[in-house]
């Protein structure tokens, strides 16, 4: 499993370990859906050990952040390393998430 | 886009490999492997190739970072692009190790494509959508991108030099959020640890079933035509379906369809697929058509659920002896000849949900009363895989013309019946088969 799930007050917090890729990223999607299936709203992603991620995972970043958006929740990404952070930026994709420097800030209301 | 055409050539680096990763030193600096067709397989080939690379001293962070996204992302493309998730076909890895530099060069079996035509993701129209962005961030981490002019092959060159990085488009300068979505499907069943919970939930999924498989239309009887055709889920519920369709001037529509994935998330897009499927078929267009109009029924699902489908659809004519078909990326159809021959109806595009319009049409000879359409999906085959096969499909094929002279329901039940007395290597997915006679 590269996916770990818990919870910290009001927040489902997942921890990415390794990568977010093509061959894994149902897997990241289901989890989140299903949390927010259950009345979960607040969800931040943690990428404190995370390798790297692909245009796949991308792309399954923006689909989880457009469903929790869209039933009135907040997505936040977290603990992006340089490289991370450079492809969000490369992508311009860091105008599209609320990218927190850490888990601390990114469990702030 | 460009098409190669003619059967794939042989590597120069001498013949292919039997699947997984067979390293084989052809030059020094040089290995060579080939991967299965199967996303599954790209973390492990990924890692396997960083440490190949060791030799080449470069910075670190380049190789585990830069290295790593842009080859994942080039053997993504090649798999699920270049061989339109075929399993039968693989894709060749090559790399060149020497110090200060890696290249690496991955190719397919399939179309190739045009690298050129593939949209700015960072355009504001672009930025919400969840696909897109594999040539943009192979050219934006690697130092050199290379294309062969087939398209099915691209070179990816890596020097220890930062600062040299391929030139990244300048940026765009408006960054606004693009749309907001519209809210897809729900997720799949809930998850719930109460007993009484659970026995609702599997008396539901028992009900969805047997709707499912109410979904499935009836075999129609046409005169001359002799159909059978069965689906059996991996779970209460799937992905896979058919259509046999009667069409006006005595003509018979043939489809066979497998949403990715299985479950609940899969069954919910096959019943929207298979009701548009049928409308699409009913309106008697010829094959391409038919894909087109469904395309455009369902694009937007597939993408916005990250689905998606391949599909075969061909029309049969009394009395003429060919088949027109239009195939999105389905790896099992087959005309089966009365002496055992099969031939395989290739793919003419990628999967629903990966490519789009225009979809192509091709014709395959066809014997009137005599040859059998023969299509199934990924789950029969794998299912009576054996260890040392690729798959198992030669079994399926050699099932089907040892009892080529049965009615076309015995053959079927032969297929189930292979498929039930082997022990699965691979997880059950969902099993479909199409057998069709017809004068």
């Amino acid at each position: 499993m590269s996916f770990r799930e818990r919870t910290i007050g009001r927040v489902t917090v997942y921890d990415v370990d390794g990568q977010l890729i093509v061959g894994n990223r149902h897997e990241l999607k289901r989890m989140v859906l299903d949390a927010l299936e259950a009345g979960g709203r607040r969800f931040v992603i943690d990428f404190s050990r995370t390798g790297y991620i692909d245009s796949s995972g991308l792309g399954v970043l923006i689909s989880l952040s457009k469903e929790v958006r869209a039933q009135g929740g907040d997505l936040r990404l977290a603990s992006l390393n340089g490289d991370l952070q450079r492809l969000f930026e490369l992508t311009r994709l860091d105008t599209f998430f609320r990218i927190c420097d850490g888990l601390e800030e990114a469990l702030k209301e | 886009m460009t098409r190669r055409t003619g059967p794939p050539t042989s590597p120069p680096g001498g013949p292919l490999t039997d699947p997984a990763r067979e390293p084989s030193l052809d030059a020094p600096g040089t290995v060579v492997f080939h991967l299965p067709n199967d996303i599954g397989a790209i973390e492990d080939a990924v890692d396997h190739a960083v440490e190949c690379c060791a030799p080449a001293g470069l910075d670190r962070d380049r190789l585990l970072f830069h290295f790593r996204v842009g080859l994942t992302e080039a053997i993504s493309n090649a798999i699920l692009f270049g061989n339109v998730n075929d399993p039968e076909e693989r894709v060749r890895i090559e790399l060149r190790v020497r110090p200060g530099e890696v290249r690496v060069c991955v190719s397919d079996e399939g179309r190739g494509f045009d690298p050129g035509a593939v949209p700015d993701p960072r355009l504001p129209e672009n930025i919400g959508k969840d696909s897109g962005r594999g040539i943009f961030l192979m050219r934006a981490l690697m130092d050199e991108v290379r294309f062969s002019d087939a398209g099915n092959e691209v070179t990816l060159v890596l020097r220890d030099a930062p600062g040299t990085a391929a030139s990244v488009p300048p940026p765009f300068p408006d960054g606004s959020a693009g749309e907001t979505a519209a809210p897809a499907t729900p997720g799949a069943g809930r998850r719930t640890r109460e007993g009484r919970a659970l026995d609702s939930l599997s008396h539901e999924m028992k009900l969805a079933h047997d709707l499912q498989m109410k979904l499935l239309p009836p075999i129609p009887r046409v005169r001359g035509v002799e159909a059978a055709a069965r689906v059996v889920p991996a779970e209460s519920v799937g992905g896979d379906f058919y259509q046999v369709l009667q069409l006006s001037g005595g003509r018979t529509g043939v489809m066979i369809g497998d949403v990715s994935g299985h479950g609940f998330p899969a069954a919910l897009i096959m019943a929207l697929v298979m009701s548009a499927a049928a409308i699409s078929a009913q309106q008697g267009g010829a094959p391409g058509t038919v894909l087109e109009h469904l395309d455009q029924a369902i694009g937007d699902e597939l993408e916005s659920t990250e689905m998606y489908l391949s599909l075969f659809y061909c029309v049969l004519s009394p009395g003429v002896p060919e088949v027109a078909y239009a195939n999105a990326g389905h790896p099992h159809a087959f005309i089966v000849e009365p002496g055992g021959t099969a031939r395989r109806l290739l793919a003419t595009d990628p999967p629903m949900g990966i490519g789009g319009a225009p979809f192509r049409e091709a014709r395959a000879k066809w014997a009137p009363g005599e040859d059998i359409l023969l299509l199934f999906t990924d789950g029969l085959s794998d299912t009576v895989a054996r260890r040392g096969r690729k798959s198992g499909e030669d079994l399926v094929l050699k099932t089907v013309a040892r009892n080529h002279r049965e009615p076309a329901v015995e053959i079927l039940d032969r297929l189930f019946e292979i498929s039930a007395q082997s022990v699965p290597l691979i997880p059950a997915d969902d099993r479909t088969a199409v057998v069709v006679r017809a004068e």
